[in-house]
């Protein structure tokens, strides 16, 4: 078992501790009395073959799949893609969960078998990342004979399964018509809720489930919805913290333990960025990958299987915290959020650190009541063209207009999630869906609702005020202008990266 | 634009200036007389030691070792390296016996913490060393030879999975490179998807182990085409079934388990 998370109270001895800034890193002295938050420890991952047949032969409820599959059975794989663990996994571990459920089904001479992947609004998959994660004997026996597609959230043969407050919800025609759906995925976050309800079904539905003014009342009876209709057995891996190539190994170790070669490596590394801004971050941080040990296997009934998984997740990522900062510092690292982008694209930065960071807590916000978050991050106006499309012409059209989700509902969300180029680009050239960046602004300022300011240290200004935040050239700087509002003795939280803390506090 | 920014919200320029760091950083970690200084915080746990890491794709080498001779020797050929992707040590490999350098041949294309012996099998497994298990000599040239149980047993002994690997090229390959030649000798290494053994007779792992490097020997002399028909898998070509049932046994050849009376 890796060592689980806890809270350093900084004082005079402390070395100085790591912060991350899109593509740069930096060891930072924080004050006295600083509380920081350290994630469970990042172990490398063991054999998960094991575990998975394990979960398998002996679900939490109901049958063993093995039982369930018979030669005439019409069989769906579907591999959920709602949360995706960044960085990257470097052994993607649902590969070997659809080894062996595709062993399985070939032993049991099922005939009849698909493979969906259901990435709701995030972009669809390419063959290249389908052979990527699934590996190259899936790709093989499959993709040739396109019996291997990427969920469709616009497309014209989405099936009725039903109703839910007089609308209808559409879904996968494959996976509606199945009589065996295995649903394979990971869980990285604390997040509840059934992975199909905004993975595999139609776009209304996921505007209504997530969309601006979504009621959580709505999800549940979606997601009782699939589960009555769709005879599902799914198997979810619980993952632990990213565990970073020997190249950036000071990540995964804590700085007082920090060896020789972890030193060389800090120092390489931020030369390289700092002598090749655009060149080393990309070669470093644009797409770096990280291995995930698997704390553990679950499979059964989908409703069992999310909830034993979730609790799972919590108990190895909760850190008690202890009390609510006045003050919560967070590091916002590029590679954690936007593959392919070294930097990151400023409204996932603000996601990053005020929905995903500061919200991953079990109910009981980190910081008080009109408290201050500070993070750490440029927010260079980096969007990617191809797959960001949408969130730059957002960020330059929309965000100038107004903050306000409700005008932005009301005003610009209808236009673009029907514009032709931007549907285009998801259909075609695996972007993003449009109103992806709609539901992270809503999110966002459901996030920044309680707060009294977020100021962005080494932001660029122009953009942090587009976003309505605030920009400090110093952390020094950002205490100075937070303290009038929390005033000049602070409770300070640092929450230390690049793993995920699952924050308690009384 | 209708909301009004503040005067002083300016975009900063993006290009920075290559800067100098490394000393700097390295100054500083001297200043703490390279680690000996950095105490453990009080409230911090102690340190644990770390366990090894697994394969991944970056890890698996599509040449050979270049510092090795034999590399500069013959043209390589490594078929199915994925295969190895998240194994990690120890595993046993099956090879097919061709000749005297087939260990040697191994041994060159594998990535470092799968390097295997041949020697004391069990002793170096329990080290978490990789083996290598041959096969007898073939009957029948240019065939496999048989396995004996031995594969079966240890990989049963230690719950670990069976790499199936066939070879081709290493036949009298010492004699062959004795010779002045004007081209390099061929040779291929072809790797198969890892034999779990769990729950499974060792005669029936033992016959899996063999129907699969036999397949990965034959693959290598079959086209294209007469493999996606399926003509490298005989026991798959009795029975109708979807492409993608054939496809993937031809890449994990697998029998249906044993029903043994003991059991």
């Amino acid at each position: 078992m890796p060592r689980p998370g806890f809270v350093l109270e900084v004082d005079e001895k402390t070395p100085p501790l790591l912060t991350m800034a899109g593509a740069s890193v930096k060891l930072e002295r924080f004050g006295p009395g600083t509380r920081v938050a350290y994630p469970a420890d990042a172990v490398p991952s063991s054999d998960p073959v094991p575990l998975i047949d394990a979960a398998l032969e002996s679900p939490v409820v109901g049958q063993p799949l093995a039982e369930r599959l018979a030669p005439d059975v019409r069989l769906t794989i579907v591999v959920t893609d709602n949360s995706r663990p960044q960085p990257r996994m470097r052994f993607d571990v649902r590969r070997t969960m659809v080894e062996r459920v595709l062993e399985l089904a070939a032993r049991n001479k099922v005939d009849d078998v698909q493979v969906v992947i259901a990435t709701g609004l995030n972009r669809r998959w390419s063959d290249r990342d389908i052979t990527e994660v699934l590996g190259d004997r899936v790709a093989t026996s499959f993709l040739a004979d396109n019996l291997i597609t990427s969920h469709d959230v616009t497309s014209d043969d989405l099936v009725s399964i039903g109703e839910v407050g007089g609308h209808e919800v559409r879904m996968n025609a494959r996976v509606a018509s199945s009589d065996l759906v295995v649903s394979i995925g990971v869980r990285d976050d604390h997040a509840e809720g059934h992975p199909f309800t905004l993975g595999l079904t139609d776009v209304d539905t996921i505007n209504r489930i997530a969309g601006f003014g979504a009621a959580p009342s709505a999800t549940e009876d979606v997601a009782a919805l699939i589960s009555a209709q769709i005879p599902t057995f799914a198997v979810v891996a619980v993952l632990g913290q990213p565990r970073m190539h020997p190249s950036l190994s000071f990540l995964n170790r804590r700085e007082w333990e920090w060896r020789f070669t972890d030193h060389l490596a800090y120092a390489a590394a931020r030369q390289f960025v700092a002598a090749l801004p655009k060149q080393g971050a990309q070669k470093l941080y644009a797409a770096p990958r990280a291995d995930y040990v698997v704390l553990d296997m679950v499979g059964g009934e989908p409703e069992a299987v999310h909830a034993e998984a979730r609790e799972v997740w919590r108990a190895a990522h909760l850190v008690d915290l202890g009390r609510q900062a006045d003050v919560l510092v967070a590091s916002v690292w590029g590679s954690a959020f936007d593959v392919g982008n070294p930097v990151g694209s400023p409204i996932r930065a603000a996601h990053n650190a005020l929905v995903e960071q500061a919200g991953c807590h079990l109910g009981q916000p980190l910081v008080r009541d009109q408290g201050v978050v500070v993070a750490l991050h440029p927010l260079v106006q980096n969007f990617s063209n191809r797959t960001q499309s949408a969130s730059a012409d957002f960020f330059v059209n929309v965000l100038p207009q107004t903050l306000d989700p409700f005008e932005i509902h009301e005003r610009f969300e209808a236009a673009a999630a029907v514009d032709p180029w931007y549907l285009n680009l998801y259909k075609e050239r695996f972007a993003h869906h449009p109103l992806g960046v709609f539901h992270t602004w809503y999110r966002l300022r459901e996030a920044t609702q309680g707060l009294a300011d977020v100021i962005w240290v080494g932001a660029d200004r122009r953009t942090a005020a587009m976003m309505g935040h605030r920009a400090a050239s110093t952390l020094t700087d950002a205490y100075e202008i937070a303290a009038a509002v929390v005033g000049h003795r602070p409770e300070i939280t640092h929450l230390h990266g690049p793993g995920r803390v699952l924050g308690s506090v009384s | 634009m209708t909301r009004e920014l503040s005067s002083w919200t300016r975009t900063s320029s993006a290009k920075r200036a290559p800067r100098i760091t490394w000393p700097g950083d390295m100054l500083a970690f001297a200043g703490t007389l390279f680690g000996l200084r950095t105490r453990r915080p009080h409230s911090a746990p102690p340190r644990e030691s770390e366990p090894r890491d697994r394969l991944s794709r970056s890890d698996l080498r599509r040449i050979p070792d270049i510092f090795n001779m034999l590399a500069w020797r013959v043209d390589y050929q490594v078929m199915g390296i994925d295969a190895l992707t998240g194994l990690e040590a120890p595993v046993v490999f099956a090879v097919n016996e061709q000749g005297p350098l087939d260990w040697q041949v191994l041994r060159l294309v594998l990535p470092p913490r799968l390097r295997t012996t041949h020697r004391r099998l069990s002793r170096a497994l329990s080290q978490g060393r990789s083996v290598a298990v041959f096969t007898d000599d073939p009957l029948v040239p240019d065939q496999v030879g048989d396995f004996t149980t031995v594969a079966a047993d240890l990989a049963t002994q230690y719950s670990i999975p069976i790499v199936p690997v066939a070879l081709g090229g290493t036949f009298k390959l010492k004699e062959i490179l004795r010779l002045t030649l004007k081209s390099k000798p061929k040779v291929w290494v072809c790797f198969g998807a890892p034999i779990y053994v769990h729950g499974r007779s060792l005669g029936g792992t033992t016959a899996e182990v063999q129907a699969a490097v036999g397949e990965l020997f034959q693959a290598e002399h079959l086209s294209w085409w007469a493999v996606q028909r399926g003509a490298a898998a005989p026991a798959c070509r009795a029975e109708a079934m979807p492409r993608w049932r054939r496809l993937w046994g031809q890449t994990s050849p697998r029998e249906q388990p044993q029903h043994n009376l003991w059991r």
